[in-house]
């Protein structure tokens, strides 16, 4: 079923009336929610998520706005009517009822034609039982269960009814790493199968981007971008939500754009073309760091800690640059792996640590423009850099820059290129 | 080696003091529980005899005959020719056994009542919104402090007004709603979290379904109680059904007690009265035996909560 969210705001009243203290949870929220589709609600936490799903199952009433399911108006339905499931938070067990009998709840209370017989009801249950793994506890009452093991009584119960609309508010903030990747999954296909639109709240960003179809990012009740993972990932439309998305974090830098170049500290990046000459803020993601090789002329020049003057700095990189920097046919093995179509100019650090991860290496380094203390760049394990110098020279992928205006935070539209092939 | 066994057998020697240290602490520090206990004991069992001893007294009272009861210029602590005469004579001299039906649907019928009001407007104070809710509260509670016996009066008028004397209904109406258990019940409401609530809804239960299936069941230890406690204030209620009654049929145990006293030869008949009082006790002890576990659970979780 299809669910609309017409200009949908909530505002809690102060205690005492006052109107100061007014807070506004959710504002001016539209949105539709494709039918059959998992919607993945994201943001900080006290942005509002858990007030959208108390709109959307009928324990708040809006403000202003409307709700559809399908194309019936439901913002005056009353929560009992609207056989929504939903995964509260803190699970909201009935504590005198056995596991059982908490997950059999919401089939008895089912009415009319939706009646089901006893042993249907047993079957049902035991089926969501088994699905989040919890079948031998079925005799114990919540008291007696680990907070996981009540968080997944908690989704049996929402999803034993087979609701028309499954609401889940963080379901898997109290599982194991393991446990809740393996759950994630369970939900996906559960998902995939049952065709329930299904609205998922997460703080958790990766969450968010391995099991939804539509990503939601909010910030204080307002929404910033709505999109699939992949393209808020690579298509953020402000600071924040391209600080939001993504491990590690993305690395933001205090830039200008100057003459048709994108200078952080004292070293100009990259050419940038549709943009007039202003402050800007730089977010440029760890994967779109690559280390660059040492070179000899570097050795001798670079060597020392603070980042040298842009010119000098400049005449020994240049060169390297014009021709393409940075496979230099002598290093040329290590860095090969590398797609390097988008990957130009060159942007120095001093080099604080290397953890290697398994699968990809992370490398910290410090730069005095960073917003952050740490700057970290990913790379793949598999590259054998010559890490162990000062200074690390990172080679920049023009397709993770992004440039946002110092003010309003907002992405500002520019193409990137590489310096040295100006047309 | 030398050195390291030297060190060792140090060691050892330490560790034995350390030992023999801590066996001496354990050996005072058990002394000192033991004599706790025995005073606990001591000060418990005298505890005991003075609240068992009045029981005592009712028993050993209602085996002594009329006279030798009255003989007794100084009532002796035991007796050498126990009667059972005198629970004849209680269920003899008035009509004990009708009285003591009469209680028991008195008795049943008020605490069901009670209840069924009690959780009613319990619920609608903790849980529903309605305009003058507080107020409302605020008035009841206030009613706490007004004395019972100026309540029975009011009470006697406006029943004798309604032409309810001598009946069942007027017996049993005042005693229907009781301030101080909607109040425990409602604070005991509550403290059940308002997510249940929600859960309960978004499972589609209505608000009685939920009071039903969610509300009652987790406070089920405080209504047990109250219905314990209200159902021995109906067993001993003795002012109410003797202003609201003159007519035997409809008459208490309470009541019959009372008569037994009076029917004495000239004198009053405490021996036929205390069997009386227990044949009339034993229902109580036996509820609550039964319900011992319940009452104690509901009774301290009360407190504890505050
Ligand atoms: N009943 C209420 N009365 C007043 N303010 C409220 C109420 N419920 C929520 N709020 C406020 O509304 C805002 C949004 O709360 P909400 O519970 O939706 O946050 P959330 O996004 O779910 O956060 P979290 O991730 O921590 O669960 C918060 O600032 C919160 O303080
Ligand atoms: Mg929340």
């Amino acid at each position: 079923m299809k669910v609309v969210l017409k200009n949908l705001t909530k505002k809690f009243p102060s205690r005492r009336g006052k109107r100061r203290g007014e807070v506004t949870a959710v504002d001016n929220f539209s949105f539709e929610i494709p039918d059959g589709k998992l919607v993945g609600l994201l943001g900080p936490s006290g942005c509002g998520k858990s007030t959208i799903l108390n709109l959307l199952c009928g324990l708040e009433r809006p403000t202003s706005g409307r709700i559809f399911f399908g194309e019936d108006d439901v913002t005056d339905l009353p929560a009992e009517k609207r056989g929504v499931g939903m995964v509260f938070q803190n699970y909201a067990l009935y504590p005198h009822l056995t596991v059982l009998q908490n997950i059999l709840f919401p089939l008895e209370n089912l009415k009319g034609a939706e009646k089901l017989s006893r042993a249907e009801m047993r079957s049902r249950a035991n089926e969501a039982a088994r699905l989040v793994q919890i079948d031998e506890l079925m005799d114990r009452k919540p008291g007696e269960l680990s907070g996981g093991q009540q968080q997944r009584v908690a989704i049996a119960r929402a999803l034993v009814k087979m609701p028309r609309i499954l609401l889940m508010d963080e379901p898997l903030s109290n599982l194991d790493a393991r446990l809740r990747l393996q759950t994630r999954e369970e939900i996906r296909r559960i998902q995939r199968e049952t065709k329930i639109t299904t609205v998922f709240v997460t703080h958790d960003q990766e969450e968010a981007m391995s099991i939804s179809d539509v990503i939601v990012v909010m910030k204080e009740g307002v929404v910033q971008q709505i999109g699939k993972p992949q393209q808020i990932y690579d298509d953020p439309v402000n600071l924040f939500v391209a600080k939001f998305l993504g491990t590690p974090p993305i690395n933001v830098f205090r830039g200008s754009v100057k003459d048709g170049r994108l200078w952080i500290g004292g070293e100009d990046i990259l050419g940038v073309s549709g943009v007039s000459d202003r402050e800007v803020y730089v977010g440029i993601r760890p994967e779109g760091l690559v280390p660059v090789p040492e070179t000899q002329s570097d050795k001798g020049s670079g060597g020392t800690f603070p980042i040298p003057d842009g010119p000098k700095r400049r005449s020994a990189g240049k060169e390297e640059e014009r021709i393409g920097l940075p496979p230099r046919p002598a290093q040329g093995s290590g860095t090969g792996t590398i797609p390097m179509s988008g990957l130009q100019g060159t942007f120095s650090c001093r080099l604080s640590g290397v953890e290697v991860m398994g699968r990809e290496i992370s490398v910290a380094a410090v730069h005095e423009a960073s917003e952050s203390p740490m700057i970290r760049a990913v790379i793949s394990a598999e590259q054998k850099e010559d890490l162990t110098s000062d200074v690390i020279r990172f080679g920049v992928r023009t397709d993770k820059v992004f440039l946002f205006d110092r003010e309003t935070e907002r992405r500002i539209t520019a193409v990137c290129r590489p310096l040295g092939r100006r047309e | 080696m030398e050195i390291s066994e030297e060190k060792e057998q140090h060691y050892m020697e330490q560790h034995k003091n350390t030992g023999d240290e801590f066996k001496k602490i354990e050996r005072s520090d058990r002394l000192r529980r033991k004599v706790l206990k025995t005073f606990t004991y001591a000060g418990l069992t005298f505890w005991a005899l003075v609240v068992l001893f009045p029981f005592y007294w009712m028993v050993l009272t209602s085996v002594k005959s009329y006279s030798s009861y009255n003989s007794e210029y100084i009532p002796k602590l035991f007796t050498l020719s126990p009667t059972l005469q005198n629970y004849k004579e209680a269920f003899t001299a008035v009509p004990l056994a009708g009285y003591f039906l009469n209680t028991v649907i008195f008795a049943v019928v008020t605490t069901m009542l009670m209840l069924i009001v009690t959780v009613l407007a319990a619920f609608a104070f903790a849980r529903l919104n309605f305009p003058g809710k507080h107020l409302a509260f605020t008035l009841l509670l206030s009613l706490m402090m007004i004395p019972n016996e100026l309540v029975v009066i009011t009470n006697y008028v406006t029943i004798t007004n309604l032409g309810l004397r001598s009946t069942f209904t007027g017996l049993i109406l005042p005693s229907v709603s009781s301030v101080f258990y909607i109040y425990l019940l409602k604070e005991n409401f509550e403290q059940v979290p308002d997510q249940l609530y929600y859960a309960a809804k978004v499972d589609g239960t209505s608000d009685l379904k939920y009071l039903r299936k969610v509300l009652v069941p987790i406070c089920r230890p405080t209504i047990v109680t109250i219905t314990i406690l209200k159902a021995i204030e109906c067993w001993n209620s003795y002012v109410w059904p003797r202003l609201i009654t003159d007519d035997e049929k409809y008459f208490l145990v309470s009541n019959g007690i009372q008569e037994i006293r009076e029917n004495g030869f000239g004198r009053e008949n405490i021996p036929a009265m205390m069997a009386a009082v227990v044949v009339i006790s034993v229902p109580l002890i036996v509820l609550f035996l039964l319900f011992r576990k319940v009452i104690m659970e509901g009774v301290s979780r009360g407190g504890t909560k505050g």
